[in-house]
């Protein structure tokens, strides 16, 4: 699908940035000391950070990442939703009055509150900058993506814009400034998906053959006999002919057939469904296909890439095949009969197929796979969850691992855990968290409506899943594809910004002002942290463009791992158990830390994604992918017994302080 | 709710010392309740996050363990996995307001002095 720069989406983005930005330097006058830079002075009102909550956790991966993949494969994304958000439980039940009691700036002073060590700040300094920089990638590889469509500009240029747009936003006023962007951010992006959700609501469904572009997917019911005259008459159709299969195409998964039109000489791929009683007619439905050449071009379903004449762009998808008692439309639908009719309906789901026809020659074949929505609305259809239908019980393991490092991640992220620093006290830490959970919460509830109403919206583009949520807005009303496209720039500028603030108060406050032992005024603290942030920042910019070509979504969830295996079990424990020593703490963290990154560097994700290996040649070293159920115990484990080893040690040492 | 009797042995001292005038004292009783308060609030807190660990560990489990469960319409139309998981969610939002609602300060007039 080619996307048109869209003007209405340039004016909405150009005014946020602009009116983000001058609120950023107006309130730089304010933000001079460390305290006003790293913390917003406490000053922050609870419900503000609340919302700033909401703005900060609800990434590109939240928006874009969970409604498209309920769009393409039904309610599995919404198991990230519930995960995301049963991680808020932990936040607020077990670490928020502490976090906001025991520190200052950085999850780090909490953490160091008991025993001021070097060795804490500079463990848990790296561990904040290992995690944000896991977060970061995928964020700016996501800014890239959304500009190329809406703006009409590169890859690269829409990475260095927001990187820019951030690093300003940061550096004039830290923690201040980040908190507004954040909370004008949450604010929007519920309200719009409220306007968004009673849009599709009130839309309800109808029964297709095709996308909103007009064009209807032909689908053929045929015997063998039919494949093999030539009389030029297939199922329905006259004046083509079955083409013996291509080079490439004989060592398929699934079967298909090439039909060239007599007149127009062009060639249709159908897909083959065979018939589940032997000997009945089979059914052909209609394939698209995306071939990309050696030369870096690309054919669309047999033709050049673009919408002049003799070419080709991809048809948009996304409709229902059947509603349940043979109706053809429902007009509009209450929020549960939205469930209770798609269970019973029929959806045109589509799957695909890579198949090298040649060196460096790769086509994908996009084919419909109609499912009953009662499959649509169940969790296992994805490649992440088909886990959970496997007999393998490694497979049951790697799902049971996701979901708790979901669960224990949000209470480790450090670019959450600092916006309790923001706050006047425990009770606003509490109470910001209750609003951020309910607007997070809510939030999450639409993302199955979003997702739901995108999968059948008609509106989707098969080669680009981040799009849904936009393109459904698209389909609706051009002024809310514009809002939307902006919220979805927003989301980024948000969460990275809030990134890069906890990157810069780890090197600033905890590794060089307290690990190294640097000594600095507090302004000199506050322009060592600016300068950090436009180095954390070109960092961020550089690998966002170095991972364009990269898969990189999957990088959220490790982020989760890490945190909840590096930080969560000393955040946990310091709480809980009084016997914590330093010593147990930096190595709890330090094991957390180099477990899951290593486990998750040697698992099947990482040798397919990451170094591109074929898994049949070179399988994986460890035996799933989810690092957190074993890494996580793991870091309590080793607290536990280093702290143990060293009571004596750590009880003389109190004694000499 | 948030009244001294809840604090249970330590209730009465703090009542017969709320009346006494001198200022030290007095910071120090902020101490002893706010540390009653902490303790207080992290225990309604374990609770809390206890019946919401069940009920997710619930959720995970069945979805691994017995996934053909889920496509189960019960109510309205509704399968298991839609129902349990809007249930998660709403049921998130509602025990955060429970857990703002039981830890909500007492208004006390001497919170708002100045400290030493």
């Amino acid at each position: 699908m080619i996307h048109e720069l869209s003007w209405k989406a340039v004016i909405f983005f150009s005014v946020f940035v602009g009116f983000t930005l001058g609120l950023s330097f107006w309130l730089g006058r304010k933000a001079k000391s460390s305290e006003g830079f790293f913390a917003a002075h406490g000053q922050i009102p609870w419900f503000v950070n609340g919302i700033a909550f909401a703005g900060d956790y609800l990434s590109a991966a939240s928006f874009l990442g969970i409604c498209g993949m309920i769009a393409f494969y039904g309610y599995d994304g919404f198991l990230y939703s519930i995960g995301y958000l049963a991680g808020w439980i932990v936040a607020l039940f077990v670490i928020a009055e502490p976090m906001k009691r025991l520190g200052r700036f950085t999850f780090a002073d909490a953490l160091d509150s008991k025993f001021n060590s070097p060795g804490i700040k500079l463990a848990a300094g790296i561990s904040t900058l290992a995690v944000s920089i896991f977060y970061l990638i995928p964020q700016m590889v996501g800014a890239g993506v959304l500009v190329q469509p809406l703006l009409a500009l590169p890859h690269w240029a829409g990475v260095v814009l927001v990187g820019t747009v951030v690093i300003l936003i940061v550096v004039t006023a830290g923690m201040v400034s980040t908190t507004w962007v954040q909370f004008l951010k949450g604010t929007l992006l519920v309200f719009f998906s409220v306007i968004l959700t009673w849009m599709i609501l009130q839309k309800g469904f109808k029964v297709e053959n095709g996308g909103n572009d007009g064009y209807e997917f032909r689908s053929l019911t045929v015997t063998d006999d039919d494949l093999t005259n030539d009389d030029g008459s297939l199922g329905g159709l006259s004046n083509v002919d079955v083409l013996p299969t291509p080079k490439g195409w004989d060592k398929t998964k699934q079967s298909y057939v090439h039909l060239r039109d007599r007149e127009t000489k062009r060639t249709t791929v159908f897909h083959v469904v065979q018939p589940a009683v032997e000997g009945d007619p089979m059914t052909m439905t209609e394939a698209q296909t995306v071939t990309k050449l050696a030369d870096g071009g690309r054919l669309i379903n047999g033709l050049p890439k673009g919408t002049g004449p003799n070419q080709a762009v991809l048809h948009p998808i996304g409709f229902l095949k059947s509603l349940p008692g043979g109706k053809t439309e429902t007009g509009p639908v209450s929020p549960v009969e939205f469930f209770s009719i798609l269970q019973q309906s029929e959806v045109v789901l589509w799957r695909n197929e890579k198949i090298l026809l040649a060196d460096k020659v790769e086509t994908t074949v996009y084919y419909q796979k109609i499912t009953p929505g009662s499959q649509v609305l169940r969790p296992g259809e994805n490649p992440i969850f088909k886990g959970i239908r496997s007999e393998k019980f490694s497979d049951k393991i790697n799902f049971l691992s996701l979901m708790l490092a979901l669960f224990c991640g949000t209470a480790s992220l450090p670019h959450i855990l600092i916006r309790y620093y923001t706050v006047k006290d425990e009770s606003s830490a509490r109470r910001s968290t209750i609003v951020g959970i309910a607007s997070i919460g809510f939030f999450y509830v639409l993302t199955l409506y979003l997702g739901l109403g995108a999968m059948t919206s008609g509106a989707l583009d098969l080669s680009d899943d981040n799009m849904a949520a936009p393109l459904l807005a698209k389909s609706m009303n051009t002024w809310l594809f514009a809002a939307i496209s902006a919220i979805a720039f927003t989301t980024v500028l948000g969460t990275v910004s809030g990134l890069i603030l906890a990157s810069a108060g780890a090197v600033a406050h905890d590794l060089l002002g307290s690990a190294f032992g640097v000594r600095m005024k507090d302004d000199e603290k506050v322009r060592v942290a600016k300068m950090s942030s436009v180095v954390v920042g070109a960092i961020a910019i550089v690998l966002g463009i170095l991972f364009k070509d990269m898969n990189v979504s999957f990088l959220v969830g490790w982020a989760f791992s890490v945190a909840a295996s590096a930080n969560l079990p000393s955040l946990v424990m310091i709480l809980f158990w009084p016997r914590v020593t330093r010593q147990g703490i930096i190595t709890a963290i330090v094991v957390g830390m180099v477990s899951s990154l290593g486990w998750i560097l040697l698992s099947a994700e990482a040798f397919e994604k990451v170094y591109g290996l074929d898994l049949l040649k070179t399988p994986a070293i460890v035996p799933f992918s989810q690092p957190g159920i074993v890494t996580i115990p793991l870091g309590f484990l080793t607290l536990v017994a280093v702290s143990l080893m060293t009571q004596r040690r750590e009880k003389s040492r109190m004694d000499a302080n | 709710m948030g009244s001294e009797q809840e604090y249970g042995l330590g209730a009465d001292a703090l009542l017969l010392a709320k009346n006494d005038e001198r200022y030290e004292f007095r910071t120090d009783l902020d101490t002893i309740e706010s540390s009653f308060m902490q303790s207080r609030n992290s225990r309604i807190g374990l609770i809390l996050f206890t019946i919401y660990l069940i009920v997710y560990g619930g959720f995970v489990f069945l979805n691994a363990f017995a996934p053909d469960q889920m496509e189960a319409t019960p109510i309205a139309g509704l399968n298991i996995a839609v129902l349990y998981g809007f249930g998660l969610i709403i049921g998130a939002i509602l025990l955060s307001g429970l857990y703002g609602f039981l830890c909500r300060e007492k208004s006390s007039p001497r919170s708002k002095e100045p400290r030493a």
